[in-house]
């Protein structure tokens, strides 16, 4: 563990304190940790605002959404599992995502991955994810979102299932990466290349929605 | 901040284990038994402000994400009859088996997965009729992931039709690349290429259908005959139901991709009667595409093509 690393950490495990504090059992009732219920799930269209989160990514680092847009940033999520075929065809057999990404990362978008699987689930664990991202040579960050509540309050059903974020916290693009659902083919159409531009343009992106495709978003029971 | 901080850490890691070997990692404290992540980092779930705030850390360590399974899939196709006279129609089953307990996907709409997906490759002059895809089963996920699947295995059959013109009986392949995705929990992709093998005859004689072939088409959907359902329109509303007198099994609606946006499929699709919202678009809504399955007691599960046409709406009455 490098001294920075070490820092870091202890940084973050502090900075997450209060909510951890809030969570922690009183000694008395030590049942009063429970799973949070199971929220419902949201469907996210264009034109709605996005939900605001805060989530941790592979290197301890959090991001939130709300300081992206505070610094005039356009934001694309990517729902993530390192081990679906689906993201395995657009981060191994293609770079579909690093190629997308690269192309308007000075632009100022900022691209990150969330992984909703449940502990136990494929492609879960901070491990598995630090290898995937190391193995596709990842050029953005996968946050971890292990208890699904940031996938189910967008509405996430795939990965990878896209979402483009206007710089006014709108959502103006929601579905899949390009217009081939085969879990190996690269589609011909990249939907989110075009969303960008619009948004870029300040244009209202060509197709707003389309079917996301892939694996299911691997929730808890 | 920060003692309460420590004090409110060591009072969780007592139920959470991983969280004390972090918190000890952080305290640059070695412990036996506690491995120490390679490439420090907090513990997603319990690094995380407000919305991942509630949920208690994993109880499960990284490392311990189960291998993937890999099912055994294996493609297999016959034709009947194995011999037709020129002009004359040969039906393929095609069929994908899995180890039990892995699904494919319907190719109507589902939330996630992928359909068999073939690339025919037939002799100069022959053609081929669609894919007939059986009634599959509807299959919900956690996160309200609703998809239609097949479970175990699916029978695809494919009419093709020889080319008029015949000569001296030859023998021809109907050959076809297939890609599939099998499912379980995890998704695995698979491919392969598989010919079946046909002779044109000018002296071939017809032949009786095969019992499996037989069985195969009889789970098949067929036109919907009147009397089973009534449809009606109540706004966007599709109203689906048995007729006065008939008792009440259960119906199921799956959508076909070229049917319209329903709003609540997950909890819509299933009833004794269905109601189905429609998002009206520019004061129109509908069409109703897909497969209507009627189970009734003590009888097989029926599976019927439902086309119901769009309408014409009016405003006022959208919001049923």
């Amino acid at each position: 563990m490098t001294p920075t690393r070490l820092i870091a950490l202890t940084f973050a495990l502090l900075l997450s304190v209060p909510a951890l504090a809030a969570d922690a059992p009183a000694p008395a009732k030590p049942e009063a940790v429970k799973p949070a219920p199971v929220a419902a799930v949201a469907t996210l269209n264009p034109g709605d605002m996005a939900p605001d989160f805060t989530l941790t990514d592979i290197d301890g680092v959090q991001h939130s959404l709300s300081k992206y847009l505070a610094d005039g940033k356009i934001v694309v999520l990517e729902w993530f599992n390192p081990d679906c075929p689906f993201i395995i065809k657009h981060h191994k057999l293609n770079t579909t995502m690093n190629d997308t990404f690269g192309y308007f990362a000075s632009r100022g978008v900022v691209w990150l991955a969330i992984n909703s699987s449940a502990a136990g689930k494929q492609g879960a664990g901070l491990e598995r994810n630090q290898a995937a991202h190391k193995e596709y040579g990842m050029i953005f960050p996968i946050l971890m979102d292990e208890s699904g509540k940031v996938g189910r309050a967008y509405g996430a059903k795939t990965t990878p299932h896209m979402f483009v974020i206007g710089k006014d916290g709108k959502v103006v693009y929601t579905g899949a990466i390009d217009d081939d659902p085969s879990p190996t083919v690269r589609g011909q159409r990249n939907h989110v290349i075009n969303a960008l531009r619009a948004a870029l343009e300040g244009r209202p992106a060509p197709e707003p929605s389309t079917k996301p495709y892939g694996c299911s978003v691997k929730y808890a029971n | 901040m920060g003692a309460t901080g420590i004090v409110a850490l060591m009072l969780l890691s007592t139920r959470h284990p991983r969280v004390f070997c972090l918190l000890l990692a952080a305290l640059a404290v070695a412990v036996p038994g506690c491995r120490r992540p390679p490439a420090p980092g907090p513990a997603p779930a319990a690094a995380a402000a407000p919305i991942a705030a509630e949920t208690p850390p994993s109880e499960t360590p990284p490392s311990e994400t189960p291998p993937s399974e890999t099912p055994q899939v294996t493609l297999t196709a016959t034709a009947e009859p194995a011999a037709v006279a020129p002009g004359g129609t040969v039906t393929v089953a095609w069929r994908l088996a899995a180890t039990p307990g892995w699904h494919f996907y319907w190719d109507g709409r589902n939330d996630s997965g992928f359909a068999p997906r073939q690339k025919l490759f037939l002799p100069a002059g022959w053609t081929a009729g669609p894919l007939q895809w059986p009634a599959p089963e509807r299959l919900v996920s956690p996160g309200d992931i609703l998809d239609h699947v097949y479970h175990d295995e699916v029978v695809l059959l494919q009419d093709v039709t020889a080319p008029r013109a015949g000569g001296a009986p030859a023998r021809v392949e109907l050959r076809a690349d297939w890609q599939w995705l099998a499912c379980k929990e995890s998704c695995v992709p698979g491919r392969d290429s598989l010919a079946v093998a046909v002779t044109v005859d000018a002296a071939a004689a017809p032949a009786p259908p095969s019992p499996e072939f037989t069985a195969v088409r009889s789970r098949l959907p067929r036109p919907l005959p009147s009397g089973v359902v009534t449809t009606t329109w109540e706004g966007a509303t599709l109203r689906i139901a048995r007729p006065a007198g008939t008792s009440g099994g259960r119906l199921t609606f799956m959508p076909a991709v070229d049917c319209a946006e329903l709003s609540d499929l997950l909890n819509d699709g299933e009833g004794q009667g269905l109601a189905l919202h429609l998002s009206p678009l520019a004061g129109r809504t509908g069409p109703v595409r897909g497969l209507l399955l009627v189970e009734d007691p003590g009888v097989a599960p029926r599976a019927y093509t439902l086309d119901i046409p769009g309408i014409a709406i009016n405003p006022q009455t959208t919001g049923g």
